[in-house]
């Protein structure tokens, strides 16, 4: 059968009819990798959050440890499972609301398999350790190029297509596909700009608090331009097409696109706050962005009224339900996203695993139930065939939800609980819970909770992965059904009156549309990353502040490497608490020569910033090699092998190297002797551990301990200036 | 950090400018959109994703 689409029309596109297929092979390809990354993803997840309630399910293997391994959840969730997502949902409706086969298969299959070896190579550095170290961006130089070019094949694939389409007009989904596209590319380069000093390692061109502003700039935009605008350029295609009825209203799908781009750019209301600002100007600013809730839960409204006078389908189409669900968490993280961002929820949820129930509200309700929905709608089309069970479907929704509900519930328990102890102060000023531990303690039990909710939620997933296996067995891969339309004549060639107004015109055409998002994008981004910018100008660097030793700076390395910034902190805030836990607030200077950044985002352990002569190196190297022998309850992972491995003192020349190239005042002297001046400093520590513990080992100094413990005594020290 | 970052920030020009350039868009965008001549043109649109497949 040849199906007809423009044909009728050809009183305004008087263009020639074409015959052509669609590649949905393309589609099949991603489907599978999203199924099998998603279980990946799942899997590692759930380990991690195992081994917060039990340490030793890292079987004391380095690259099982919770530091390396949670990087790797994160960017399978976000890149691989989620990614893969968008991309099958984009190839499949672009081409369809394009009317022609997508500009290149060639592209489309270097895209495929570019993106999955990007994955692998992920897979396998982040547990080596081989990582940046900044959340969400975590894969080291040579990565972050293939991804650019990746995305630049995606890129050119994508807009060759709008190039050669055959419906003149460009419907909603479309738009936000391109704001996807130029976005990630925008924020992957500013963010991802970095000098190697080695193979595989680098440092970040931008230090302390601009490599922090850049990093949020990119992480905030991120989870708008990855894990939103996509995924409701999907929503807007496959909810219309599954329930079979067009979107409520196509007004608001545009006052929502525009509203979107808006907000996440520019509006974010903590920018427009403690500027110097004109008052006024920024009550207006939080005025708007308040008034920017609106444009969510529209787009979520707008969603779920295409079901009208459909609503009984809710009851018997799995689909439906999926797709219901996912819009309805997509309203849920929209409205609670907002909320954590006012200053006094703020102070009370920051650091805490509130934060992470929310992002997984969004991850597993949001993007996982979406792309669930989408799978669903798509296997059984692309097989020819219907689902192999409705029932367990339904039954793989039941555990979604609810595995996402008891989730976001533990962990909004967990999180509010940690915020209150950490700020509790008896009558007398002091604090009310002093030993951290005990803030750790009460909540593990709440992490079992946690466990268990992404166990349903994986439980359901295999069941899908079943559902959709035997959908597969039960079908097949026809040829591909042939389609006919007209051939668009090219613009200029068209009288304007066929066209009807000027405005249609410009709808009509991606190119201005394209220009206009991406400089509504780019001045926002300008807007909001400036500050960032040239911040250097308006905080002067302490001259005062020492650069890290040669042996501090391989120590942060290890620190780096190990992915405690998952677990610890290093930014002390200006709340009585805080600096009664642990010291006066951190400064801007106090990180001006630490790239990357290591403020961290989450407290499952204390934060680090003074750590610096908390204690004695002795303390360090055996807690280190077992936390346990001295705080009996820690969850804190043995890191033993930093006792046997030595520290690789032969790149360090180089470091301090790079170092100076970007702009650290190392002299040329202290650049050729690192490496004796590193061996020198560990000398003293060893003697010390050896004096003072009895430590019994002949290559001490060579140790990475020894490196790390010069890094953590340094912290909160200033290299001696206080 | 941030917070404090952000007060050193002496171009209040620039915000003042983007909030200025960023309203004026979004009601230029609203107006533009809720013109009434145009739903004809949101009714074809619309029924895109519905043609099959
Ligand atoms: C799974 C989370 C986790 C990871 C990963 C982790 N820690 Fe910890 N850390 C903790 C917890 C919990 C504590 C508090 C209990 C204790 O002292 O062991 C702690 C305590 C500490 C302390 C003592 C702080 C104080 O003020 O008492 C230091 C120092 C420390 N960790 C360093 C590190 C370093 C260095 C790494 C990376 C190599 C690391 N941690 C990785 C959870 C973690």
């Amino acid at each position: 059968m040849i199906a007809e689409h423009n044909v009728t029309h050809a009183g305004s596109d008087p263009g020639e009819l074409e015959e052509f297929t669609y590649d949905d092979q393309i589609v099949r390809y991603f489907a599978y990798a999203t199924i099998g990354w998603g279980l990946i993803a799942f899997l590692v997840g759930l380990l991690i959050a195992l081994q917060l309630g039990l340490w030793q399910l890292n079987f004391g293997l380095p690259w099982l440890t919770f530091g390396r391994l949670r990087p790797l959840h994160t960017n399978a969730a976000i890149f691989a499972f989620a990614g893969n997502a968008i991309f099958m949902g984009v190839y499949h409706s672009s081409q369809r609301l394009l009317k022609t086969r997508m500009f290149s298969d060639v592209l489309s299959r270097m895209h495929f398999w570019g993106w999955q070896l990007i994955i692998v190579s992920a897979a396998i550095m982040l547990p080596l350790g081989i990582t940046q170290s900044k959340e969400y961006a975590e894969l080291e130089w040579p990565i972050d190029i293939a991804i650019t070019v990746v995305w630049v094949i995606f890129a050119v694939n994508f807009f060759g297509t709008i190039w050669k389409r055959r419906e003149r007009h460009i419907y909603v989904a479309i738009w936000f596909y391109i704001a996807t596209i130029v976005t990630v590319a925008v924020l992957h380069i500013v963010n991802s700009i970095e000098l190697p000093y080695s193979f595989l390692r680098s440092y970040p061109v931008y230090a302390g608090v601009q490599d922090g502003l850049v990093q949020w700039w990119y992480g905030h935009n991120a989870v708008a331009f990855f894990l939103t605008t996509p995924f409701l350029g999907l929503m807007y295609y496959y909810i219309p097409k599954a329930a079979n009825r067009p979107v409520y209203s196509y007004r608001l799908s545009i006052v929502h696109f525009w509203a979107l781009i808006f907000i996440y750019i520019w509006a974010g209301p903590h920018h427009l706050l403690n500027t110097a600002m004109p008052e006024w100007a920024q009550t207006l600013g939080m005025i708007f962005s308040l008034m920017l809730w609106a444009p969510s839960w529209g787009g979520m409204i707008n969603g779920l009224l295409t079901l009208r006078g459909a609503w009984q389908r809710l009851r018997t189409e799995p689909i439906i339900k999926f797709l219901v669900g996912a819009v309805t968490f997509y309203g849920m993280s929209t409205f609670e996203g907002p909320l954590l961002s006012i200053k006094a929820v703020n102070s009370l949820s920051h650091y805490t695993d509130w934060t992470i129930g929310h992002v997984h509200g969004g991850t597993l309700g949001w993007n996982g139930l979406l792309t669930f929905g989408i799978l669903y709608y798509l296997v059984p089309k692309l097989w020819n065939t219907e689902l192999y069970s409705k029932k367990l479907a339904n039954v793989h929704f039941w555990l979604g939800i609810t595995g996402t509900g008891v989730y976001m519930i533990s962990l909004w328990v967990a999180g509010i609980t940690q915020g209150l102890m950490w700020r509790g102060l008896t009558a007398e000023g002091k604090l009310m819970y002093p030993d951290f531990m005990e803030t750790v303690t009460r909540i593990i039990p709440l992490y079992w909770v946690r466990a268990l909710g992404g166990t349903m939620f994986i439980i359901g997933f295999c069941i899908m992965v079943y559902n959709l296996y035997k959908t597969m067995q039960s079908g097949r891969i026809s040829e591909p059904q042939k389609h006919k339309a007209r051939r668009l004549v090219s613009v200029t060639t068209l009288n304007a009156s066929e066209l009807g107004s000027k405005h249609r015109l410009l709808e009509g055409l991606p190119m201005v549309f394209t220009v206009l998002s991406v400089i509504a994008i780019l001045v926002g981004s300008v807007i909001e990353i400036i500050p960032a910018l040239v911040v250097q100008e308006f905080v002067p660097n302490d001259k005062k502040i020492k650069p890290y030793t040669a042996l501090e700076l391989a120590g942060r390395d290890i620190y780096v490497r190990e992915g405690c910034y998952t677990c610890h902190s290093q930014q002390i805030r200006p709340m009585v608490s805080e600096t009664l836990r642990y010291g006066k607030p951190s400064t801007i200077a106090e990180s001006q020569y630490d790239r990357p950044f290591q403020w961290g985002s989450k407290r499952t352990g204390p934060d680090l910033a003074r750590v610096g002569g908390k204690y004695p190196d002795m303390w360090h190297y055996r807690h280190m090699i077992n936390p346990r022998e001295i705080v009996p309850q820690s969850i804190m992972p043995n890191y033993p092998w930093l006792a046997t491995a030595n520290t690789d003192l032969d790149v360090i020349s180089r470091k301090l190297q790079v170092m100076q190239t970007l702009g650290v005042p190392y002299s040329n002297d202290e650049v050729k002797q690192a490496k004796a001046d590193a061996l020198r400093q560990a000398e003293k520590i060893a003697a010390g551990l050896r004096a003072e513990g009895g430590v019994n080992d002949a290559e001490l100094e060579q140790r990475e301990l020894v490196a790390l413990i010069a890094y953590l005594q340094r912290l909160g020290k200033n290299g001696g200036v206080e | 950090m941030k917070a404090e970052t952000l007060s050193y920030f002496h171009m209040p020009e620039l915000t003042l400018v983007g909030l200025g350039i960023f309203f004026t868009f979004f009601m230029l965008m609203l107006l533009w959109v809720f013109q009434h001549q145009r739903k004809p043109f949101y009714q074809r649109l619309e029924q895109l994703p519905l043609a099959d497949d």
